[in-house]
């Protein structure tokens, strides 16, 4: 909806002509076959065309009088574009989080979107929760609607109609009240090494392959990298540890580029503007060390140390921006 | 439906639904690959698809610079666009909500 707000006000004149004239011969890179189409669902209307002449490009929230509500997600990583949507809407159009919603099921019912009250659908669902804050065995300790507390973070898991039994969703998701006796959810984030600014649902897998792929094809040797999910600028960035000197000045560009190979949503919403170019953070040389010793410090076990190579910045509470090379 | 009731104002307007392509690509064997949320925008009832901006082929556009000149033309032809919704797989749930918000705001 953001992007579509800047085009509208970047090609203001230009699409005010095609709505004065009724055709979206306004717009050259359409094909034949796409003008037809979209001038198909226009009539000229010269009177609209004037008012939002008068109205101008810089006043969004002023030239759909009747709309009434926009809805998109507010929860986690989506937050920022939330609010910045908000804003060019003037603060006049509500822009409501229609819930926790999911390929796999519907999960909430917001029942009151000014203070983001969100039931779960228990006529639908099974719903168990394990604690966030744990892995591995404690997930296996489920807890039910009637056991979760407020204020608390868990694993989301469901078993729906549909089939799906036990289905880890890979969400957390916060206990944020209560409606009579129901507690209310609200999506935190991913779990873990699985990662969407905009949809694109990127995998740790894909950028673990991606960054291994083009550092192999630039003749590096990588010995650690983080990607962390940038929500504000809606981006990503690689901060990447080599065995010898600083990455090259495109390995960005191609890390970027192979990510598109892999998935074919994050190539997409590059494409469109919606996710920012990546980027690469080099770090010195001991910031995998030191990142090991810091979440060991914090209760993970140094026999079994894991690290996940994608998160958000949410999720990592190590700072990397702290490992940069003095000059970087 | 019962929860429809009360939804004149909202559902007397045109709803400028924002999906993906349905039909995006093919897998190996034939069958179409695409947004899921394309697929549900399609599976809504007709009393909802009748009141949608646009028709699906516009979110096929190829060309993305002419594809989000494309949305930005038709929602801004809309003096009568009431609601800029994700579709859901349950449109009483998104009614709901609304319903709820412009109550509140």
């Amino acid at each position: 909806m953001l992007r579509i707000l800047d085009v509208a006000s970047g090609d203001f004149t230009l699409l005010i002509d095609g709505i004065g004239r009724g055709s979206a011969n306004v717009i050259p890179e359409l094909t034949h076959g796409e003008e037809t189409l979209v001038s198909g669902c226009l009539h000229a209307d010269r009177a609209r065309a004037d008012r939002l002449t008068r109205i101008g490009p810089l006043q969004p929230c002023l030239w759909r009088p009747a709309l009434r509500a926009a809805m998109t997600w507010r929860g986690g990583s989506c937050g920022f574009a939330a609010s910045r949507l908000a804003e060019r809407l003037g603060g006049v159009v509500p822009v409501c989080d229609p819930g926790y919603l999911a390929s796999e099921l519907v999960g909430t019912l917001n029942l009151d979107p000014s203070i983001d009250l969100q039931a779960p659908m228990l006529d639908d669902h099974v719903f168990e929760f394990a604690d966030a804050t744990h892995r591995g065995q404690s997930e296996t300790q489920m807890l039910g609607l009637h056991e979760i507390e407020p204020g608390r973070d868990y694993a989301l898991f469901v078993t729906t109609v549909d089939g799906l039994y036990r289905y880890r969703m890979n969400d957390v998701v916060r206990v944020t009240g209560f409606s009579g006796a129901t507690p209310t959810l609200r999506f935190v984030q991913k779990s873990e090494g699985f990662t969407s600014i905009t949809g694109e649902k990127l995998h740790e897998s894909q950028v673990r392959d991606a960054v291994a792929a083009e550092c192999r094809q630039h003749g590096l040797k990588p010995v650690f990298f983080m990607a962390l999910v940038d929500d504000e600028c809606a981006r990503y960035t690689v901060y990447l540890e080599l065995a010898q000197g600083p990455p090259p000045p495109g390995i960005a560009g191609a890390i970027d580029r192979a990510l598109g190979e892999r998935n074919i949503e994050y190539r997409a919403k590059r494409a469109s503007g919606r996710l920012g170019a990546l980027k690469v953070v080099p770090v010195v040389e001991g910031t995998s060390h030191r990142f090991r010793l810091h979440c060991v410090g914090r209760g993970q076990r140094d026999a079994q140390f894991k690290s996940i190579p994608l998160t958000t910045r949410y999720a990592c509470s190590f700072d990397f921006d702290a490992c940069r090379p003095a000059a970087a | 439906m019962a929860v429809l009731a009360g939804q004149a104002d909202i559902l007397s307007g045109a709803i400028g639904a924002l999906v993906g392509d349905a039909n995006e690509d093919r897998a190996p064997l034939g069958q179409p690959c695409g947004a899921a949320t394309g697929l549900v925008c399609a599976a809504q009832p007709w009393w909802v698809r009748r009141k949608l901006v646009m028709p699906p082929g516009v979110f096929a556009i190829r060309d993305v610079t002419a594809r989000y000149r494309a949305f930005a033309l038709l929602l801004l032809a809309r003096r009568d666009l009431s609601a800029l919704p994700r579709p859901t797989p349950r449109p009483c749930c998104v009614f709901s909500t609304w319903r709820v918000a412009t109550s509140r705001f």
